[in-house]
Formats: structure tokens, C-alpha cells, sequence
């Protein structure tokens, strides 16, 4: 039997070691989530928008092959070279001899996490090419050899006293400077030779429109468009969940996305790729890598609605205090949570339980994916197929016997009322008890509801 | 109407008051109260580690005991929920199925069967910092949810008001988790501990005296923490600060 | 028989698992909560909330006035807008040699009240580096093209161009302990003319 390792639980103990880095994390989050909410205020519409978004999706979901075959005929009309990988290793693959082709060895990427998702940087750099992340909190990042902890803000975790020092070893800053604007402006102007050399520019795909044969992709920093406007090959990858059938329906996921994401009203840029500019090349890789899987599950299959917005992540309660990186997969929190154990069940199989299903990312997702129920379905997915830790279960099947016996439910809790009263210590001792680190437990009664009741009937009826 | 007294295990096991408030509260609004004392669990600590399917002797017991009842009231906004959503019984579908239709938590049952706007007797002359449970609100719909753009309001504030010389404080974070979740509060001690003191935080930062609440699982949490604080603050059900003053 | 193709495969594997045909929803989009009167206001408070600024100007030769102000019009400004002329500067062939560029202004299509995003396309931009790579951009707009929502918006725009962005204010950033940062690796500034 596979079982998995409480790596969430243990990851989120060391991160909460430094109670106020916690604090200060907890809170920059929810500053972000704060503003999420006055947009989302903002629009009276708001409900029946998301409702729009979460059905346009789960129509798109519903005729996908129609409309991967509609973009992909107007892409190739518009002089887009389209590609399909099954996973992560073809669309790396497919990447790197679109390099090979062009003799590329210096390129520039946008935020993309499905290229994240295929591990493709690593990939890459073992063949040789100069892969520079250009977003600035990837730029940030990938300086510190780290991965994203967060899909919109992947620098989120860090100081601005850690991103002076790193700019100062890298970059050349001045020693001890932490000013956001000047250390903004250092990694305008390192970029920026970046951007002017490179040889080719990888994107990711916000939105593919099978009408149009298009593609939008949304910065607000301009790093999709400076990369993919000066280098002579443009590299867009999507997964395959991306599509919508028509230009139109960018207006509802528009007003949605950057809403949800930071409380803007819109990002700076919402650019719609449509050809290649003259004397240029534009590639198209259409990417499966297990979404075909998780469609083919109907418990599963609305998460393929994500639009990356992230807002999910800023409101977990979890999330927040854990930091993204304890979820130790590419795309973190809640949505990545029910997205991972489709990838690898067993690598996966903590995070649906590091949750308390509270709920609030369902309440906050733009496209209503159902993100706290999928995180139950998967523990009941994970508890039949045996990844579980071998302790809950066999705690889980004494339960049943316990409960659906009331006599023997009875003996127990007397006997363990019994037990805390006699041994008070030994209930509030932590090594037996992971309750009793933090926290004490309940003073236990005399007698139970039920005794009491009994009682009361008995003197009631003489 | 025959109204079945739903105690859930840990309520009826470390919190008798609250069974015994519930049942004092239900009787002052004329209603007749059945207690099956059979009844154990209703099965959410397996379902919610993966363990639904173990549950099948938990659900049965269950509905054999609630089998005489039109309706069944809980003190528990999670325990409610899970029944809700999830009691089945494959040898009695029908009836599983007439139950999750007709188990109530008990402030949805005071405010929306019994349609209660008065409590004559009820006063209780303190600071109250009310804590949301996560299933009750989200999943049961007893309050408006911070996250939503929607029209305000709270069942459990409704009866709160009613009661005299209280004064709820506000809070900062009104329906955040408390970090409890079952047995997350176990595998995932560290931070399910972190949660509830900040709940507690924000509660004591804004002067509250006692932290109700609709789920004495939530509330266990917070006075797991206050114990440990060796704050003088309480936890109290609702349904106690309800029964207060009769 | 010939391997198929990993497409074949993908889409083979999509039409064994998608769900039964879900509907698009009855409606798409919402009217805007817009008036027709606010339109101006709107589109001008959202152009400083995004970072920028917006000018309302009676003719080009205003906004000239006000560009010739704001920067220094010696330094390598090209313009796209007919009647502004105020080019200095012609691209080469070589794009790394657009770095220089200090202003570029060009011709908006459509504004959009609610978030202050303003469309362009491929016909205004020319060479489609160049919003992105100058220091500074300005866009001329009429009044006339504003509408309320991002709806309105669409109904309007030529998605059927090589390429077309909305632009929404100058670049910015807020990756470093979330504080605004406003010129990350786009425009450092945004002015946006509205003429009548």
C-alpha cells in the first residue's frame, strides 16, 4: 500500500516558526483579498457575472474538441504554427526544437504557469539556453533558484530587505537598498538588455478564442508584449482548457480576472495575438498533460474552469499561513490542491486535507469551480484508494465500529470522560495528544447529555 | 410536529450544558422534544478524512433512530451540514433522503420554522463576540458570507438581538475560519493551532467577553486556546446565552 | 496503419470524457452601470486610478501643447496620429534600435469607462513593439468612442487584426511586498487626450 507523507503539515509547522513572517504573510494576503472584495462591490452584476463565466466555461469543457479543432484551422488561416503535446516532456520537447530550428540560445519568458507546470526552465538550461523569466516576480525567483509560491504574485513571500540583497549580489544595487521603486527600476534596466537580445519569447495563454484563431494574454508589467514583439519567434503555450468559442465572452472573463486577482479593474495590457507580425513567427503549443484525465471525471472536471486568477489562494486561511510554498507543487492553495493529485495521486495526496473546507475559495472563485467540495471528493478518492496515512484509516474504521454501536460509544466516553478526569495531565500532554501543543482540552463533565436526560426521565416519570 | 433532539457526540460527551440548553430552549417555544437515545454520530470525522464509505453503519444507526421524527434539530452548523449533504442508506434511500430534507440546525430552525422575534425572558449583560462557523454560513446559509455580493444579514445576530443588555462587538475578520476542520485540527496541529488564536485575537481585541457561536466544535477550538491563554474570557453555545435568564 | 498522432489522441481522449452539450448561458455581458453623462467622468477617474493621467483637449494642437510641456520634444518622438505632427523619428529595421524611443503617441479606438482601457490595433500601432518599448505613451481618443463596459467594448473592436491590445495605464508592478510600482518594463507614463 502507497501511503503519503504529511508534507503540507510539516512544511506550514517550519513556516510558522517565524510567527511574525507568518503574521506578515497573513496579512499581505489579505490586503490583496481586501481589495478583490471592493472591486468585486464595485460591480452590483457581480454574481450573475461569475454565473456567465462558469457556464461559458462549462460549455467551452463540454465541446472541447470542436472548438481545439476550430482554433487551431483559424490559427493556422491567421499563419500560426500550431502544435499538440500529450504532457509535460512532448511540450518541452516541442519547445526545444522550435529553438533548435531558429539556433536560439538566449530566451525570454512571460508568467506562464503551465510551463511551470512541465518543469520547462530546468529542462532548458540543461540543454544549454539562457532562460530568463521576465515577470518581475519571477525574475526574483528564479534568481533565488526558487519555485513560484504564489500563480499571480510568485515573489510573494519575500521581504523587501531579501529582494535588496539579491539585487545587490545580481544585480549590482546598491548594498542594503530595499526600496520597491528602485529595486523595480534595477530590473527595468537588467530586462531590459534581456528583452533586446533575446532570440525568441515564450508566452503563456490567458485566453485562446476558437472563432478567432487568436490568443490574450494579460500583463501588467508589458513583459508578454516587449518579449514577444521584439524577439523574431513567439512561443505561446496553453493547456487546452483555455479555449472559449467567441471574442465576446473576453468581456465577462475580462471584467472577472483582474478583479479577482488584485482588485484592479483590468491588467495594464489584455493583448490579442492574432499573426504573427511580418518577417516574424508565432508558434501555438496546445498541451494536455492529464486535463483530458481530470474532464473525463465528473467530480473533477469543473477545476479545468480555472482561470488562474489566484484569488482563491488569497483568502485560504491556510494558504495564508503556510505560505505557497508548503503545498510543494507548482500551482499552490485550494485550486492547486484539487488540481495536483490528478497529476500524481500519491505525490499529492496531503493537500486536499490541508484544508479546513471552510469554503471561502468557492466563494471567491470568478468561474464558481466548486474548489472545497472537489478537496472532499479527492480524500474520499485518496481514502479508497489506500494513500492515506495507514494511522487514519485504521483510526477511521474504529470510528464506524464505535458509532454504529451506541452501547460501545457509550462504555467509551464514559471511560474516557473517566480517563481525562483521573489522568488530567496525561489528555494535556502533548506528546500523546497533538491537540495539547498549543491548546488545552475540554474540561470533561460528570455525566454525558444522555446520562443527564436518562436521569431527568427517570425523575419525570417516577 | 415531532421533533428529534439531535446531540452530536462531542456535545453530548464534553458538553452536556449545551444538550441540555438546546432542549430548555426548544420546550420554552412549545415545542415537543424527543431525544432517541440510541442516536451517536452522524459520520463527518470519517467522511471529512476520506473515509465516507466506512460510515454506512454510522448513517444507519442514525436513521433508525431519527426514523419517528418529522424533524430533527442539532446544535451544530457542521454536524447539520454534513447530514445534509451526505446521510445515504442503501437499504433505505427514501428515508435517508426525507431526513437530509428535514434536519435543522437550530438557529435556522428558531428563525425560519418557528419564526421567533421575541425572547421575553432572555438577558444576559455582556460583551459577546460572535463567531461564524464556516459550515453553518457557507454551506448551511445562516448568515450573509463576506466573500459574496449579496444583501446582508445573520440568523444567528437576529437571535442574539433579541436577547437583553447584550452588546455584540464587532470584529475585524467577522467570518474567518477558526482553524478547527475535524481532524485537521490534529494532522495539521500546528496551523489549525495558529488559526484559533488569531480568531481569539481578534475576538479579545475587540473587547469580547464571551465567544458564541453555533458550533461547540468551533468553540472548542477557541477555548482550547483561551485554556492555554488562561484568559478569562468564555465560550458559550448560543443556545446557552439564548436559555440565559429563564 | 499509420500511429496516431497525438492529437488524434487528445482529441480522441476529450471526446470519451467531456460532459453531455452544456449551454452557453441566454445573455452574454450586462449593460453598463454607466450613464451616457458619466462616461467622460468615469473613463477619467480610471485613467488616474490606473496610474495615468487624462486631458480633456479641444483640438490636437492642445494636446500638442500639453505634450510639448510634459517632455521634451527634442529628444526621439514619434507620432501616429495625423494632425499631430511631432515625429522626429524613424524606426529602422532593427527593433532593439526602438529602445530610444522617449514618447510614441498613437490613436486610441475605443475607451472604456469602467476600467479606463483603451483599445488599439494593429492599424495604429505599426510596428507592435512600440507601445511597449517607449518611456512614454499618449493615446488621442474621442470622446465620442467611450462606452461603459468592457460588453460594449467588444461589440465595437475588430478582433480580426494580426493584433490589438487595451491598454489600461502606464506598467506597473506590485511583485515587491505588494507596493505599486508604477513603470515596471512598459510605458513608464500614460496621457490620454480626449478630444470632442
Amino acid at each position: 500500500m502507497n501511503t503519503a507523507s504529511p508534507k503540507h503539515a510539516k512544511n506550514a509547522e517550519a513556516f510558522l516558526r517565524d510567527e511574525e513572517n507568518t503574521d506578515w504573510h497573513n496579512e499581505t494576503l489579505w490586503f490583496v483579498r481586501s481589495k478583490r472584495d471592493r472591486a468585486a462591490q464595485s460591480l452590483p452584476e457581480w454574481e450573475e457575472l461569475r454565473e456567465q463565466a462558469s457556464q461559458i466555461k462549462a460549455h467551452a469543457l463540454s465541446k472541447l474538441d470542436d472548438y481545439l479543432i476550430q482554433l487551431e484551422e483559424n490559427a493556422r488561416k491567421n499563419g500560426i504554427i500550431v502544435h499538440w503535446a500529450a504532457n509535460a516532456d512532448e511540450h518541452n520537447q516541442i519547445v526545444l526544437d522550435i529553438m533548435r530550428k531558429h539556433k536560439a540560445t538566449k530566451i525570454v519568458k512571460s508568467k506562464s504557469m503551465l510551463t511551470e507546470e512541465c518543469h520547462l526552465n530546468p529542462f532548458l538550461i540543461k540543454q544549454g539556453i539562457e532562460v530568463i523569466d521576465t515577470d518581475l516576480g519571477e525574475r526574483i525567483i528564479q534568481l533565488r533558484n526558487e519555485p513560484p509560491s504564489h500563480i499571480v504574485m510568485p515573489a510573494i513571500h519575500l521581504k523587501k530587505k531579501h529582494i535588496g540583497d539579491l539585487f545587490h549580489l545580481h544585480l549590482g544595487t546598491d548594498a542594503g537598498a530595499d526600496d520597491p521603486q528602485y529595486l523595480t527600476e534595477a530590473a527595468r534596466i537588467h530586462l531590459r538588455q534581456k528583452f533586446l537580445l533575446a532570440d525568441l519569447a515564450i508566452t503563456g495563454v490567458n485566453f485562446a478564442i476558437a472563432e478567432t484563431g487568436g490568443f490574450v494574454v494579460c500583463t501588467n508589467e508589458g513583459n508578454a508584449d516587449l518579449g514577444a514583439h521584439l524577439a523574431k519567434v513567439h512561443i505561446a503555450c496553453m493547456g487546452i482548457e483555455k479555449v472559449i468559442p467567441k471574442a465576446e465572452h473576453l468581456g465577462v472573463f475580462l471584467r472577472l480576472l483582474a478583479r479577482s486577482a488584485t482588485g484592479q479593474a483590468v491588467t495594464t495590457y489584455s493583448s490579442h495575438f492574432r499573426k504573427p507580425a511580418p518577417g516574424q513567427e508565432m508558434h501555438l503549443v496546445l498541451v494536455d498533460n492529464g486535463r483530458t484525465r481530470q474532464l473525463a471525471s465528473p467530480d473533477f472536471r469543473n477545476s479545468l474552469k480555472c482561470i488562474r486568477c489566484g484569488a482563491c489562494m488569497n483568502t485560504c486561511p491556510v494558504y495564508r499561513r503556510s505560505g505557497g510554498h508548503s503545498y510543494h507543487t507548482a500551482v499552490a492553495g485550494p485550486i492547486g490542491s484539487i488540481l495536483a493529485p490528478n497529476i500524481d495521486m500519491k505525490e499529492y495526496a496531503d493537500l486536499p486535507f490541508a484544508s479546513t473546507l471552510c469554503g471561502s475559495c468557492t466563494n471567491v472563485c470568478p468561474v464558481k469551480i466548486d474548489i472545497h467540495q472537489q478537496l472532499y471528493k479527492w480524500r474520499q478518492v485518496l481514502g479508497e484508494a489506500g494513500v492515506v496515512e495507514p494511522a487514519k484509516k485504521v483510526g477511521m474504521s474504529g470510528m464506524d465500529v464505535l458509532f454504529s454501536r451506541p452501547w460501545l460509544y457509550r462504555f467509551a466516553g464514559r471511560a474516557g470522560r473517566w480517563l481525562m478526569q483521573t489522568f488530567p495531565t496525561l489528555a494535556n500532554k502533548a506528546s500523546l495528544n497533538p491537540w495539547a501543543i498549543h491548546r488545552d482540552m475540554p474540561k470533561p463533565p460528570e455525566q454525558s447529555f444522555r446520562d443527564w436526560y436518562a436521569q431527568q426521565n427517570k425523575k419525570t416519570n417516577g | 410536529m415531532n421533533v428529534g433532539l439531535f446531540i452530536p457526540c462531542y456535545v453530548d460527551q464534553f458538553y452536556p450544558n449545551v444538550g441540555i440548553a438546546t432542549l430548555r430552549l426548544l420546550e420554552s417555544l412549545d415545542v415537543k422534544v424527543i431525544f432517541p437515545m440510541e442516536q451517536t454520530c452522524c459520520g463527518q470525522p470519517m467522511a471529512n478524512s476520506g473515509f465516507q464509505r466506512l460510515s454506512a453503519g454510522c448513517d444507519k444507526n442514525f436513521i433508525q433512530n431519527f426514523a419517528d421524527c418529522d424533524v430533527v434539530v442539532g446544535p451544530s452548523g457542521s454536524c447539520v451540514l454534513h447530514l445534509k449533504e451526505h446521510l445515504h442508506s442503501s437499504e433505505q434511500p427514501e428515508e435517508a433522503a426525507r431526513l437530509r430534507g428535514n434536519v435543522y440546525e437550530l438557529c435556522e430552525f428558531l428563525t425560519d420554522v418557528l419564526k421567533v422575534d421575541a425572547l421575553p425572558k432572555a438577558r444576559f449583560p455582556h460583551r459577546v463576540g460572535l463567531h461564524t462557523s464556516c459550515h453553518g454560513q457557507r454551506g448551511l446559509g445562516l448568515s450573509s458570507m463576506s466573500e459574496l455580493v449579496a444583501p446582508k444579514f445573520s440568523k444567528p445576530e437576529h437571535l442574539l438581538r433579541l436577547v437583553d443588555g447584550l452588546d455584540l462587538v464587532p470584529l475585524t475578520h467577522p467570518d474567518e475560519c477558526c482553524g478547527f476542520g475535524g481532524t485537521f485540527c490534529v494532522f495539521e496541529e500546528a496551523l489549525s493551532s495558529k488559526m484559533g488564536k488569531d480568531r481569539v485575537n481578534d475576538h479579545l481585541r475587540h473587547g469580547a467577553e464571551v465567544i458564541t457561536g453555533g458550533d461547540m466544535s468551533c468553540l472548542m477550538q477557541l477555548e482550547g486556546v483561551l485554556r492555554r491563554q488562561k484568559s478569562s474570557v468564555r465560550v458559550m453555545h448560543i443556545a446557552e446565552i439564548l436559555t440565559s435568564g429563564n | 496503419m499509420a500511429e496516431p498522432t497525438t492529437r488524434d489522441t487528445i482529441l480522441a481522449a476529450i471526446r470519451q470524457g467531456k460532459p453531455d452539450l452544456l449551454p452557453l448561458p441566454a445573455t452574454i455581458g450586462f449593460p453598463p452601470n454607466i450613464s451616457a453623462e458619466n462616461l467622460v467622468e468615469s473613463f477619467m477617474t480610471m485613467v488616474k486610478t490606473n496610474g495615468g493621467q487624462a486631458i480633456r483637449v479641444a483640438s490636437l494642437a492642445e494636446a500638442r501643447a500639453f505634450l510639448a510641456e510634459d517632455y521634451d520634444l527634442t529628444l526621439p518622438v514619434l507620432s501616429h496620429v495625423e494632425g499631430l505632427d511631432i515625429s522626429n523619428f524613424t524606426p529602422a529595421e532593427e527593433l532593439r534600435l526602438l529602445d530610444t524611443l522617449h514618447l510614441f503617441v498613437l490613436e486610441g479606438k475605443v475607451g472604456v469607462a469602467e476600467n479606463a482601457a483603451v483599445w488599439v490595433d494593429e492599424a495604429a500601432i505599426g510596428i507592435r513593439a512600440l507601445p511597449f518599448i517607449t518611456l512614454n505613451l499618449s493615446i488621442v481618443l474621442s470622446e465620442k468612442n467611450l462606452v461603459g463596459n468592457m460588453h460594449e467594448a467588444y461589440r465595437l473592436i475588430d478582433t480580426s487584426t494580426g493584433f490589438g491590445t487595451f491598454i489600461a495605464g502606464p506598467s506597473k508592478t506590485a511583485d515587491i511586498e505588494q507596493s505599486l510600482v508604477i513603470g515596471a518594463h512598459g510605458s513608464k507614463t500614460l496621457t490620454v487626450f480626449l478630444l470632442p
